[in-house]
């Protein structure tokens, strides 16, 4: 019993390839697959296809990231954030009387090294 | 152009209302308010007196945040500029040896312009006083230069006063400073 019991252990451990495995099966199952994948793979890539943009980096690229900005020759280091809407603040009127004092005079200067 | 040494004025004459850093404008007006201003957001308009009064100005605004059209400022920094005939009285920019030290950059509040020789524009030597900053909006500075020719520091002592101007208000004071090396016996 024992022995009959080892036998029809060790027979279903006995793979059996070409049911599972389409690796080893028969009539080069394998190559028809990546034959038949390359050839998919040569549509998707001719020019007359709109697939071929899939797998066209240009074209991804141009899907992601919007297209590139202009530079003027003296704008190239022009980096500064303009605030282009100025926030908010109280304001009111103020009604201003000039009144004029003349030609402004220097403030007195003192020597530091003293 | 001389012995193959070019030449670097410091100054040209410019005329229009394209204003760039280095840009002098005399007589220009500044406006004072008083000590006492009240201003009160949304309320009732209410009235003062402002003094003015006229002072020479040189532009300090980065010429690229001036570009006509394409301005990233609403308002032009200006530094006082005082002729040094204007200084005379004073007790230390009045003598030669405060010249001098401003001359040298020892004095972080001043810088010194050459005279100018250009016929029509000759100006003696003149003090530029960072303690006295001014603002003024774009378009009545452009509309006050382009009523007259000016002179314009050009490059590089355009740069450098840019720089001193930077000096100066980049100070730091030292809470404990080093004490002075004078006077030690050896």
């Amino acid at each position: 019993m024992f022995a009959s019991t080892a036998d029809a252990v060790a027979t279903l451990h006995i793979p059996n390839i070409p049911a599972i495995c389409m690796h080893a099966a028969d009539n080069d199952y394998m190559k028809r697959e990546i034959e038949k994948w390359l050839a998919h793979h040569v549509v998707l890539l001719s020019e007359n296809r709109p697939e071929s943009g899939i797998l066209s980096p240009i074209s991804v690229t141009a899907q992601r990231w919007p297209s590139p900005s202009k530079f003027y020759a003296d704008e190239l280091l022009d980096w500064d954030a303009a605030i282009e809407v100025a926030p908010m603040r109280p304001s009111g009127t103020l009604m201003v009387t000039l009144k004029y004092a003349g030609r402004a005079t220097p403030s007195p200067v003192m020597d530091p090294w003293d | 152009m001389a012995n193959g040494i070019p030449d670097y004025p410091w100054f040209g004459v410019i005329d229009g209302d394209d204003i760039e850093q280095g840009d002098i404008v005399e007589n220009f007006p500044v406006f004072l308010p008083p000590d006492d201003l009240v201003v009160d957001a949304g309320g009732k308009p209410s009235s003062t007196t402002f003094k003015w009064k006229e002072q020479d100005l040189i532009v300090m605004s980065q010429s690229c945040d001036l570009a006509k059209g394409r301005e990233k400022v609403d308002d032009v920094l200006l530094c006082a500029v005082w002729k040094r005939s204007e200084l005379a009285g004073d007790q230390h920019l009045g003598k030669d040896v405060g010249m001098e030290d401003a001359r040298k950059g020892r004095l972080p509040a001043f810088h010194v312009l050459a005279d100018s020789t250009i016929a029509g524009f000759e100006r003696e030597v003149r003090v530029i006083d960072f303690r006295r900053v001014y603002s003024l909006p774009v378009s009545f500075v452009r509309s006050r230069a382009k009523a007259a020719k000016r002179l314009r520091l050009l490059p590089p002592y355009r740069e450098h006063l840019s720089q001193s101007f930077a000096r100066f208000f980049m100070r730091v004071g030292l809470p404990i400073d080093i004490p002075p090396f004078t006077g030690k016996k050896n």
